[in-house]
């Protein structure tokens, strides 16, 4: 009680300067620890937003402003911020009484359901995307609620010359505030000491994850891919292109730096950081590639599949989670994650410039014109990314294995992912087999190649999303079993777009000159 | 000659190895889909451990074998190709030689508790005799279906072996009796449980039952009459002959006599079919009610409810076979259940726990479960460490601080994630942990002895070498257009 009339107090006079005074994004920078690592505030909050709402802000309100304002809702200052829960699955809309095209539902809303929900998951047993769903709903009431009793918000104290977190709750003491008086804002300079105490003892390096948030590097990497691209094709001046894509590779490679910094490791860990390190993979590799053949279609290829991965980590957040995460105790070992799993993602880059290379020539012979010759060269482009895709997913399927044994006591289990990986290589080696043989020829070969790709997508995203089980579930999150159906949909159609083509005049003839031959 | 000539050039020819990694593919696609719908032991039943599976590994040794043969004598082209078949047959042979003598099995290690038994995936029936040393055992069939054995072993029959089973409820007739079974249920609004209690002696249920500190006893319905006086309490007398409940004020013999006052310190109720006494604190009395409807307990907020009762029919739990569903019961509760006929009766014995026989003369028990192999030395488990992400309940980091007892003395080690124990051609990994409440944890070690090893690795190494070589370093024969070699 005691606490809350402090605080109120302090509020009050507060309120003298206007509410916002407290409560603003000068609080961004406030060290804190959540989900296992000490960040700054915006980024929790962000986080905490994005995850119960779907948005990062609220209306107007930038997140560090929401989340204080949540936080100090627990010691009875009253707001009007109403979040929106986020609610995708339509049996959870019908549940809690929604409307098909309701995204969301207003939380004090949700509160008053939440026995609802809890007498649902009580009934459902199996373990299908709607009991997930119901789980996800919980989650996210159960993370305003942590918010709103000012536990998740958690301020540095110095005990015994040591660092140490407490919540909110806890922070928020008589002695604390008296010591804070003599200011104009009591609560503005305890949060102020507070920060000081902790850089004092621990260094600014936590603010390196604020400069990496606010800086976007992947929003401009994907505008420098854009251009890189545009100017390729439309300048003959290759220049200007290599120039734009140098600046992405650099940005990228910043970006990597800075992540690999904050969180410690190799950026491979979660599916967000395969598709940015794909992206980038198909970049270099197409660069190098068109380095050594002299000739651009593997760089436009790498460019290609590079403003697709960002485009997916920009837009698709649901699917691929951008946080920074403490790893599962396995995989916390760089050298193993560092070789084995950037080799593997190389090498579904390798595959995703002959993906993009096989769907351009089909693409180019079904409404262009493709001349023999033309379609033996592109087969010929195609087949240099085979081989580096194959060399890459041996060793990187090998090393996996080396790492199984070393950790778990096996070289192979048949887990799902170590099986669609090699379901990958052999779809790929029986593609080179079958090359050298009537069977494929270069009108097959490149539509099979196309097609060999969806085997990747399965491996890498399928697995995760639709099969989910075995020792390779790490980076699971749902959403991702329509962006497969469009994706291998997508895929068929393309091919047999470009595979049936419409019958000409000449061709008519010809079948008519065949049944008369018949007949007569 | 020249039908094995026919036959080289078949397994070894560029068609037969297409259509053999595609009937692989298909194999391996199903394996996944199955482990994704039934879990990992399933598919490995299923699939991953059947004889078509390993005739189609066969196929492609062959085809990789052949295919490397007809290419002989060495070109020079091909020492790429040469190095990624051989590779890939050294592989295949480490892969067949861990299958043949290779021991791949798990230790639960529970603190300051010794053992050197180690568990492994196959099945086994355990027959031990009192009295007698040494045991038989019996390995059950490595299948993912229902098998009928109808093998004799050690005087008994084996019958049908469920290697996936749930233990459900069936109701056996038995007019002749008129013992009772009931069905209840117990809720308040936090939690709700089913239970059934039953007197006939073939009944897999008892009389009694503790559901956290409420006790419930089931007595025959005759002795109702000792709860019908609801004012007092204190010492009763039971007259069995009379079926006559009554306060002590003198006793026959052969009166059975209790203290009610005993049962009143605690949450007790007494259940007799139909009808349920429980005494009420509040009004200081034994309150006898009937079950017609749902009766409110005085403690928890907790309400019973009668959901069957039955005279001629009696309450049994029996296995039946069903498939495992993913994401369901993990993998070291599923239980199996094997049907054996002994001396003139059939009975199960499940996983859950062994049944012992009594012959007469001799007990005898029978133990469903994984093998055993027993290591020539103990572990100890000496302290379990696990560090959580600072804040959170995730595991960042296990640790188990063990102790080998040895011929030569006792060895302390540590074993942890990435960081196995290797001591005399096995190796130990930390695998996993039991959250074991007050006691801390127990932890599970993957045990391995691998003789296969050395070759996968060296085939592996020629796999990588061999392929970097054929694809990149070799020099490209100019070929006519249309045709590249794979």
């Amino acid at each position: 009680m005691l606490k809350f009339f402090v605080v109120i107090l302090s509020f009050i006079s507060l309120n003298t300067w206007g509410q916002s005074d407290f409560c603003s994004t000068r609080l961004d920078d406030m060290p804190v620890l959540a989900g296992g690592r000490e960040k700054p505030l915006y980024i929790l909050a962000r986080e905490s937003m994005l995850f119960m709402t779907g948005k990062a802000m609220y209306e107007a309100m930038e997140p560090t402003e929401v989340f204080c304002r949540l936080s100090f809702q627990g010691f009875g200052v009253k707001h009007s911020l109403s979040p929106q829960i986020k609610v995708d699955h339509v049996d959870a809309k019908k549940l809690l009484a929604m409307k098909v095209d309701e995204k969301s539902i207003d939380v004090k809303e949700l509160i008053n359901k939440k026995n609802i929900i809890g007498s649902e998951l009580e009934r459902v047993i199996e373990n299908n995307s709607y009991r997930k769903e119901l789980l996800k709903i919980d989650q996210r009431l159960n993370a305003y609620v942590t918010i709103v009793s000012g536990e998740a918000w958690t301020v540095p104290v110095i005990t015994n010359r040591e660092v140490s977190f407490v919540p909110l709750r806890e922070f928020m003491t008589q002695e604390r505030v008296d010591q804070n008086r003599t200011g104009m804002n009591p609560l503005v300079s305890m949060f102020a000491q507070a920060k000081k105490d902790y850089i004092d003892m621990k260094g600014e390096n936590f603010l390196l994850e604020l400069k990496y948030q606010k800086l976007n590097p992947f929003l401009w990497a994907l505008i420098l891919s854009l251009i890189s691209l545009c100017t390729f094709v439309l300048f003959k001046s290759q220049r200007i292109g290599i120039f734009f894509a140098s600046l992405t590779i650099f940005l990228q490679i910043s970006a990597m730096i800075m992540r690999i910094m904050i969180s410690g490791r190799a950026p491979v860990t979660n599916m967000y950081e395969t598709v940015m390190f794909s992206g980038f993979g198909a970049l270099i590799l197409g660069a190098f590639i068109s380095f050594i053949r002299r000739d651009k279609s593997f760089v436009l290829a790498g460019l290609s599949f590079n403003i697709m991965s960002l485009l997916m980590m920009k837009f698709a957040n649901g699917m691929l989670d951008p946080s920074i995460s403490p790893l599962v105790p396995v995989l916390r070992d760089n050298l193993w994650l560092s070789t084995h799993v950037t080799t593997v993602i190389l090498s579904y880059a390798a595959f995703a410039l002959s993906w993009l290379l096989a769907n351009g020539a089909l693409i180019r012979g079904r409404f262009f014109r493709l001349a023999e010759s033309e379609k033996r060269y592109m087969s010929d482009l195609i087949y240099t990314c085979l081989k580096f895709g194959v060399v890459l997913l041996a060793s990187g399927i090998i090393l996996g294995g080396i790492w199984a044994d070393y950790s778990w006591g096996r070289f192979w289990g048949w887990d799902p992912k170590e099986t669609w990986s090699l379901i990958v290589l052999l779809i790929y080696m029986a593609i080179l087999h079958g090359r050298s043989t009537s069977w494929i020829r270069t009108e097959r070969f490149i539509p099979m190649v196309a097609f060999a790709f969806l085997t990747v997508m399965m491996a890498w995203f399928g697995v995760n999303y639709i099969l989910a089980s075995g020792l390779h579930s790490y980076g699971f999150s749902e959403g991702g079993v329509v962006f497969l159906g469009t994706f291998f949909l997508s895929q068929i159609v393309v091919l047999l777009i470009c595979l049936i083509k419409p019958k000409t005049k000449n061709d008519q003839e010809s079948g008519l000159a065949q049944v008369q031959e018949v007949i007569f | 000659m020249k039908y094995y000539k026919n036959i080289e050039h078949f397994f070894g020819s560029l068609k037969f190895a297409v259509m053999i990694i595609l009937i692989f593919c298909v194999f391996l696609i199903y394996g996944t889909l199955i482990e994704s719908w039934h879990g990992t032991e399933y598919a490995n039943r299923l699939v991953y451990k059947s004889w078509s599976f390993m005739l189609v590994q066969f196929c492609i040794f062959l085809s990789i074998l052949f295919a490397a043969l007809i290419r002989l004598p060495p070109k020079k082209q091909l020492y790429g190709f040469y190095t990624i078949h051989a590779g890939l047959i050294i592989i295949f042979i480490g892969a067949y030689v861990t299958y043949v003598s290779g021991i791949d099995g798990n230790i639960k290690l529970l603190p300051n508790q010794s053992t050197q038994t180690l568990e492994v995936g196959e099945d086994e029936l355990k027959i031990s005799q009192k009295g007698e040393d040494g045991e038989q055992t019996y390995s059950l069939p490595f299948e993912s279906g229902v098998v009928t054995l109808d093998q004799k072993f050690k005087g008994a029959v084996l019958g049908k072996y469920y290697p996936f089973a749930v233990e459900r409820i069936h109701w056996s007739s038995d007019i002749s009796s008129r013992l009772p079974t009931s069905q209840f249920q117990l809720a308040n609004e936090q939690t709700k449980e089913e239970f059934i209690l039953s007197r006939h002696p073939s009944s897999s249920f008892g009389q009694n039952k503790k559901l956290g500190k409420l006790n419930l006893y089931y007595l025959a319905q005759e002795y109702e009459a000792c709860f019908l006086e609801k004012k007092k309490s204190g010492i009763l007398v039971w007259n069995a002959g009379k079926k006559t409940c009554s306060y002590v004020t003198s006793a026959e013999r052969g009166d059975k006599a209790f203290s009610l006052k005993e049962y009143e310190k605690e949450p007790n109720l007494f259940l007799f079919g139909l009808t349920a006494a429980y005494f009420d604190s509040q009004t200081k009395i034994w309150k006898l009610s009937t079950l017609r409807d749902p009766l409110k307990l005085p403690w928890m907020g907790l309400e019973l409810k009668l959901l069957r009762h039955e005279t001629g029919l009696f309450a049994k739990t029996l296995p039946e076979y069903v498939k495992p569903v993913s994401g369901t019961t993990p993998q070291d509760q599923r239980l199996k259940a094997l049907e054996v006929s002994y001396h003139g009766q059939k009975f199960w014995v499940t996983s859950r726990e062994p049944v012992t026989f009594n012959t007469g003369n001799n007990l005898v028990n029978f133990e469903l479960g994984k093998k055993k192999i027993n290591l020539p030395y103990s572990l100890t488990l000496d302290k379990f460490t696990m560090k959580t992400d600072p804040g959170t309940n995730s595991a960042a980091s296990y640790e188990s601080e063990i102790s080998l007892f040895l011929k030569e003395g006792m060895q302390k080690h540590r074993i942890f994630m990435n960081n196995p124990l290797k001591h005399q051609d096995f190796t130990f990994y930390q695998a996993s942990f039991i959250p074991l409440g007050p006691n801390g944890f127990g932890s599970i070690l993957s045990v391995n002895f691998d003789p296969g090893r050395f070759l996968k690795y060296l085939g592996s190494f020629l796999l990588v070498l061999g392929s970097a070589w054929h694809y990149f370093l070799r020099r490209k024969k100019i070929i006519p257009s249309g045709v590249m070699s794979a």
